[in-house]
């Protein structure tokens, strides 16, 4: 039999024990509240310090904003939502006109009229090369090409960069005259992208029909075979997709390797030779050299003159970016090749229709 | 031949763009004509002595100083005209389609070479 005392002890053990755990736990958990507390007030006042400093620096970037606007003499405000102010136009032209190499710079619109004031007699016939090459995107658009850039040099070693704005600056065309060298492309796309207002560039790829045709056809009349087979045996190599040699807009040779289908080829020829003819007449200068259309996707449009000849280029790399040096590595060995084949014709009979002799 | 014809053959000829080409003054004398449509050359003589008259007057009372060069933008087709010296005028004619700004500069360019060949001799 259990004595009632031990009993009455064991309870009163059991009973203290529970006690003395629940003051425990009740312990614990009020210092586990007491940290969490701590460590919110401790999370919030950081957050409250972050927001803060946010808030401070986007007051003194608005600051900065405003007082290099003020500086060009920019109100802090865009006047048109949709299109550049003519002041920004002036700002933005004083840019282009502090860069490197730059003799004149001028904005102007596709009638070939300038937006800027012009600060050179040649001003406006500058301005007036964004009119030509508004016919040349448009002929290039109508074969699914987009042209970025168009830059050419003159026998004379005048260079001579249009910059198609996007953007707020939709429809104008930043163009940029140099003598010997060609401007930085870069500093000029920095220019671009300050008038586009941040608006991304459509980058999107040539329409299906400059891939996939392979053609090499000898010309109709004749002509030297050697030069043709060296013509063609450059074609799928360096990325160079297609080739059009002609005169006085006439195709007389054309050929492709996974590249633009005959009518987009003579196309792109024509176009581009109808253009080096409209900007020249306008510079009132030096015959055109050579005329290179950067493509939005990626891809160069090489024209270069033969003398009363023009051999037109189609160079689209399969991926990564078109080397300008690549393009001109090529160029120059065509043209080479091109000068070899006339000496060689000299004693020779001529072709029927007279190219290359 | 005269320098004023040689520079408006220069400008008109083999140049899509441009129908006509003429140097004239005030008293309506026509110092270098170049097109490839006289009819229209005639009238543009016609009316470039009292069109002259008027942007000098329009210049002057806007007070934007001298007449420089204007461009006219018709419908279908443009023309430009250019001061020269203050007395002769050079007026450059497009084509249906021709761009006003191209006009412009083939203009100011005539007036421009006008004025240093002129200015050497």
């Amino acid at each position: 039999m259990i004595e009632p005392s031990l009993v009455l002890t064991m309870l009163g053990a059991v009973a203290s024990s529970a006690i003395a755990w629940t003051v425990g736990a009740r312990r614990a958990q009020a210092r586990a509240e007491g940290a969490a507390g701590e460590a919110y007030r401790r999370v919030s006042a950081a957050r409250d310090a972050t927001e803060r400093r946010s808030r401070e620096l986007h007051a003194q970037n608005a600051q900065w904003r405003a007082s290099c606007l003020v500086t060009r003499g920019l109100p802090a405000q865009p006047v048109y939502r949709d299109r550049m102010a003519p002041i920004e136009h002036e700002a933005l032209i004083g840019m282009a006109r502090g860069l490197m190499l730059i003799d004149d710079a001028v904005i102007a619109d596709a009638s070939g009229l300038a937006r800027t004031r012009e600060i050179e007699g040649a001003s406006a016939s500058l301005a007036a090369v964004a009119a030509p090459v508004e016919r040349l995107r448009l002929a290039l658009a109508k074969v699914g090409a987009g042209v970025a850039e168009v830059h050419f040099e003159t026998f004379d070693a005048s260079h001579v960069s249009a910059r198609l704005l996007g953007g707020r600056a939709e429809g104008a065309t930043l163009l940029t005259r140099s003598t010997s060298l060609r401007a930085n492309p870069l500093a000029l796309d920095a220019v671009a992208h300050v008038a586009a207002g941040g608006v991304g560039g459509d980058f999107s790829s040539p329409a299906a029909t400059w891939r996939g045709t392979t053609e090499r056809r000898r010309p109709i009349s004749g002509g030297p075979a050697a030069f043709f087979d060296d013509l063609e045996r450059e074609l799928g190599r360096s990325e160079l997709r297609a080739l059009v040699f002609g005169a006085q807009g006439k195709v007389s040779y054309t050929a492709a390797e996974d590249g633009p289908a005959e009518s987009v080829r003579t196309a792109t020829f024509l176009a581009l030779d109808a253009f080096a003819a409209q900007a020249a007449r306008l510079l009132h200068g030096a015959a055109m050299s050579r005329v290179d259309v950067v493509l939005r996707a990626d891809g160069i449009l090489r024209w270069s003159a033969l003398g009363r000849e023009s051999l037109a280029l189609v160079v689209l790399p399969d991926d990564g970016s078109t080397s300008p040096a690549l393009v001109e590595r090529l160029s120059g060995r065509l043209r080479r090749g091109i000068d070899a084949a006339r000496e060689g014709s000299k004693g020779a009979p001529k072709s029927a229709n007279g190219s290359l002799s | 031949m005269p320098d004023s014809a040689r520079l408006a053959q220069t400008v008109a000829r083999g140049n899509p763009d441009v129908i006509g080409v003429l140097v004239v003054d005030g008293d309506g004398k026509v110092h270098a004509t170049d097109s490839t449509s006289p009819d229209v050359v005639r009238a543009a003589v016609a009316m470039a002595v009292p069109l002259r008259d008027l942007l000098d007057r329009t210049t002057a009372e806007l007070g934007c100083g001298e007449l420089n060069a204007t461009v006219v933008e018709g419908r279908e087709a443009s023309f430009a005209i250019a001061d020269v010296d203050g007395l002769r005028s050079v007026v450059v004619i497009g084509s249906s389609g021709a761009a006003p700004g191209s006009l412009r500069a083939d203009c100011l360019w005539i007036a421009s070479r006008l004025r240093e060949v002129e200015g050497a001799s």
